[in-house]
């Protein structure tokens, strides 16, 4: 496979250098070209047709996020962002990934070559997995304030709802949530993303949407018109039983790498609920997750994966594909009497 | 005539020359950056570099600006550029 075009996008030299550095030290990982800024990175669009952008969100003249806005509007291609660690950045770097931004990583403490080398190993996973990113020309104008209105209440079948996702499909997840009914399956969600951004996302997402939206803590009861995410980074989730259900979080290694784990709750759920689930894994990077999608399976539940930029509902043997757009509905159609 | 009495097209092209002539300074800079062992040896000089590229493009936008000198000196999020730029003003008036 030829290598992967990247555009790196940043106002300061040093972390041109830098991330340039990094990422041509990637087999498989090509540099195009190196912008100040989003006039210079136009003109670097045009001329070398990167695949991938890594885009500064705080830049002087048009900011990241607005230069972000631009390119999902007019030009959509996978971005991944460099935010500074404070509370504005954490905020800026959950609106980049609703905007379409494929991830979101930490800009280094102080621009040395250690501190990048310290992320370059996801960084090099999420550039190649970018191919297969859901991207969506934005809406312009009003039509891009404008929230999915949540569905009317449905009459619950007692089915379990899992989801399985990345920083990639944060824009995936709002769309979806905010069509969820205020009385929707109960739904445990494992999302990897970077540090921090957790909690401003569950904010964002909780003026936008009719069921609750907690951050799971343990011993949480698992109810009807609630979305459990797990919290990151030092703890597994998992469910303990069906129904009736309790979230446990496991202070355990991380599993392919990942804590919290998106296989260790689909098997949970998989051992407690079996036929009774669902599970669903959006994840690009489907390293952590097709396990336990698999166990699942084996469990008699449904399943909905990703093929590539397409999706797939399995059941046992059978298989179906699903576009991205129907995902919402095939949901609501497997957890409703 | 602006306030500081140079034309207003002359300080145009006095910041289009400048970014011009930052823009080349860092690419040089980026070349010399993307050889590992210079960027290890002389990582502090690059960043010299970057700050008084940022620095020029921040002084570029002032030379453009129509606003008063105290707003333009506002405008720029350079701190310690502002800073020195409010002090020369002082020393100055």
């Amino acid at each position: 496979m030829a290598d992967v075009k990247v555009l790196v996008v940043d106002d300061s030299l040093t972390m041109r250098v830098l991330i340039s550095g990094a990422l041509e030290r990637i087999k498989g990982v090509q540099v195009v070209g190196a912008a100040d800024g989003a006039a210079e990175a136009r003109k670097m669009v045009d001329q070398y047709r990167p695949e991938v952008m890594t885009l500064d969100v705080e830049m002087p003249g048009m900011s990241g996020l607005e230069y972000l806005a631009e390119i999902m509007e007019e030009r959509p291609m996978p971005v991944i962002m460099f935010s500074t660690r404070t509370a504005a950045g954490a905020a800026e770097s959950v609106e980049a990934l609703r905007l379409g931004a494929i991830d979101c990583f930490p800009k280094p403490k102080v621009a040395v070559q250690a501190e990048l080398d310290a992320i370059i190993g996801k960084l090099g996973k999420r550039i190649k997995s970018a191919r297969n990113a859901d991207l969506k020309r934005a809406m312009a104008g009003k039509a891009a304030a404008a929230r999915k209105l949540p569905t009317p209440d449905i009459n619950w079948n007692g089915r379990l709802l899992a989801i399985g996702a990345d920083a990639a499909n944060t824009q995936a997840l709002f769309e979806l949530f905010q069509s969820f009914p205020a009385n929707c399956p109960p739904t445990l969600v494992v999302q990897q993303m970077s540090p921090g951004l957790l909690t401003p996302m569950i904010e964002q997402l909780r003026e936008q949407i009719a069921p609750k939206i907690v951050e799971a803590t343990d011993g949480m009861k698992v109810e009807q018109g609630t979305i459990y995410f797990a919290p990151q980074g030092e703890t597994h989730m998992v469910v303990d039983s069906w129904p009736e259900g309790t979230l446990r979080l496991l202070a355990r290694e991380p599993v392919a790498g990942e804590r919290p784990s998106i296989s260790l709750l689909f098997a949970s759920v998989a051992k407690a609920a079996g036929s009774n689930s669902l599970g669903v894994l959006l994840a690009l990077d489907d390293e952590d997750g097709s396990a336990g999608l698999r166990a699942m399976l084996a469990g008699g539940a449904y399943a909905i994966g990703r093929n590539g930029t397409d999706f797939t509902l399995n059941k046992g043997a059978v298989s179906q594909p699903v576009a991205g757009d129907a995902i919402f509905a095939n949901i609501m159609k497997l957890c409703s009497k | 005539m602006t306030a500081s009495g140079m034309d207003p097209v002359l300080a145009r092209a006095l910041a289009d020359e400048l970014v011009d002539l930052t823009r080349s300074l860092a690419d040089l800079a980026y070349e010399l950056g993307s050889d590992p062992d210079t960027l290890r040896r002389h990582m502090v000089s690059i960043q010299d570099v970057d700050r008084i590229t940022q620095s020029q493009l921040a002084i570029a936008d002032i030379l453009r600006s129509d606003a008063p000198a105290s707003a333009r000196i506002d405008g720029v999020t350079l701190e310690t550029l502002a800073d020195r730029l409010r002090t020369r003003m002082a020393k100055a008036a």
